[in-house]
């Protein structure tokens, strides 16, 4: 059941695996049909769930593997098999196997003179998952939320100096506090809580200042749209196809009365996406048809 | 931060507009001709998908052409913007009620006073998902474009490929989530022949 809710129901996994893939059920311990695909691949009719990858005679891409369960882990298992397979690995796949491949991703946090400036230049960085746009005293921060596998706190640091977006290193523990007192030894302040909360309006703030706000989008695409965006760059590659043509009617929507979606608000969990979409695609049919 | 909010603007902008015209001449808010021949495309699909039968006719040109690929059956197909009128009528008619969009990023060629647009499209009936490309030939005539052919392949789609905007919704048991899946292994491995897609193969225990 577990496997339905998790993988099987996160947005862009849906998305990836009905626009990238051909995909294909098949009921175990069904007679049939079922029976005779469990039978020509080997698979017992009791078991946990197993995803096979196939090529157009029906061989596997990439070998069976099993006690693949988790969001992340199937979202890797898309990845590996795109890439294997020679097509094109669309950035929301990947974005998707980034953000769901770390339980615990770590945190860092930085001052600079302006927190919409900081989440463009930061959340841009290959490595950074997230960020959130904060105060700690009289400092404008950013939280950034990183895969220290694919970008270490001392390279995230240093980009972080390049880009004139640490005046202050707010340093999460021990390890962090040694290494900003390497690099910015003059810069470095120890921190043991996270920055309360910017206003609505000035987290992610290009992002929220475009209808795209009103597109569900997870943590890093939203991150990472809204970084493309003030680098002046055309976001619409990071959208999933289904989130392409919703833009799309949002537009359309919006062009036609700019004050339609105001009562909508972008929900901040996955979880809250399906009844969402429901109540804005209401709406948008109701402005400009289905 | 005005400078960043400039940015982001511009930005914005470049999304807008999804077709790679050349605009540094346009004002602001006016469309490109591209833009323009999109909406047009978009506009005549709608009004052929609502049934609109008078104002689909009115966009053909004089003499204008329809030229039909079923891919499926390899069938090919030439008749005139008349004939095919004729047959959405008789379509329309018998009830039959459908719906097509464009999909994807289409290409849209403009020199002078003829264009093309190249667009994969969707077209969705109460039995049956599928698609193609259309190619619209335009000629701008006393100022209005107008479609000198119109040709397009038609193919089964087999999964529920981007078949609408809204979340998919599948009737399923909890077991399987909410991805619209296909049951039948054999025309989702043609398929994968066919698009290069690889076919996802989901053992799963669903009980009843």
């Amino acid at each position: 059941m577990r496997f339905g809710q998790e993988p099987l129901s996160h947005p862009l996994l849906i998305d990836a695996i009905e626009n990238e893939f051909i995909p294909v059920a098949v009921h175990n311990n069904r007679e049939g049909a079922d029976a005779e695909i469990l039978e020509r691949f080997g698979e017992p009719a009791w078991n946990n769930p197993v995803i096979r990858f196939l090529d157009g005679e029906g061989k596997d891409i990439v070998p069976r593997r099993d006690r693949i369960w988790s969001a992340g882990g199937v979202a890797a298992r898309l990845e590996e098999v795109l890439l294997a397979s020679g097509r094109d690995l669309p950035p929301y796949v990947r974005i998707a196997a980034r953000e769901l491949s770390l339980e615990k991703p770590d945190l860092a946090t930085f001052a600079m003179h302006c927190f919409w400036e900081g989440e463009v230049r930061l959340g841009g960085l290959d490595g950074v998952l997230n960020t959130r746009a904060g105060w700690i005293d009289k400092f404008e921060v950013v939280e950034v939320t990183f895969d220290a596998s694919r970008i270490s706190y001392e390279n995230l640091l240093e980009r972080a100096l390049e880009l004139g977006c640490a005046s202050k290193v707010f340093a999460h523990g021990e390890s962090q506090i040694a290494i900003a007192r390497a690099i910015a030894p003059d810069r470095v302040i120890p921190i043991a809580s996270p920055a309360a909360n910017a206003k609505k309006s000035d987290d992610k703030h290009g992002l929220n200042s475009t209808w795209l706000r009103f597109v569900p989008l997870t943590p890093m695409q939203a991150t990472k749209i809204n970084a493309a965006l003030g680098n002046g760059q055309s976001p619409s590659h990071l959208l999933s196809p289904r989130q392409r043509r919703l833009a799309a009617r949002i537009e359309a929507a919006i062009k036609k009365d700019a004050h339609l979606l105001d009562r909508f608000e972008r929900p901040g969990s996955i979880d809250d996406f399906v009844e969402y979409e429901k109540k804005l695609l209401a709406v948008l049919a109701a402005a400009i048809g289905e | 931060m005005r400078y960043f909010t400039f940015a982001v603007l511009a930005a914005w902008l470049l999304f807008s507009v999804h077709v790679s015209a050349s605009d540094e001449d346009r004002s602001p808010g006016t469309k490109s001709v591209e833009e323009e021949l999109l909406a047009l495309c978009g506009q005549w699909l709608d009004d052929y998908s609502e049934g609109r039968v008078e104002r689909v006719a009115a966009r053909f040109a004089p003499g204008a052409v329809v030229a039909i690929d079923a891919a499926d059956s390899d069938k090919q197909r030439v008749m005139s913007a008349e004939d095919f009128i004729t047959l959405v009528r008789q379509s329309l008619e018998r009830g039959r009620t459908f719906r097509e969009w464009l999909v994807g990023e289409p290409t849209v060629l403009v020199d002078h006073k003829i264009a093309t647009v190249w667009a994969p499209y969707r077209v969705e009936s109460p039995d049956r998902l599928a698609g193609g490309i259309d190619v619209f030939q335009f000629v701008r005539l006393d100022g209005d474009w107008k479609i000198v052919s119109l040709s397009y392949t038609n193919r089964k789609i087999v999964a529920r490929e981007e078949s609408s905007p809204t979340p998919s919704d599948a009737p399923n048991p909890p077991e399987l989530g909410r991805v619209a899946w296909n049951r039948d292994l054999g025309p989702a491995i043609e398929e994968t022949a066919t698009s290069g897609k690889p076919t996802l193969l989901l053992f799963q225990e669903v009980p009843g």
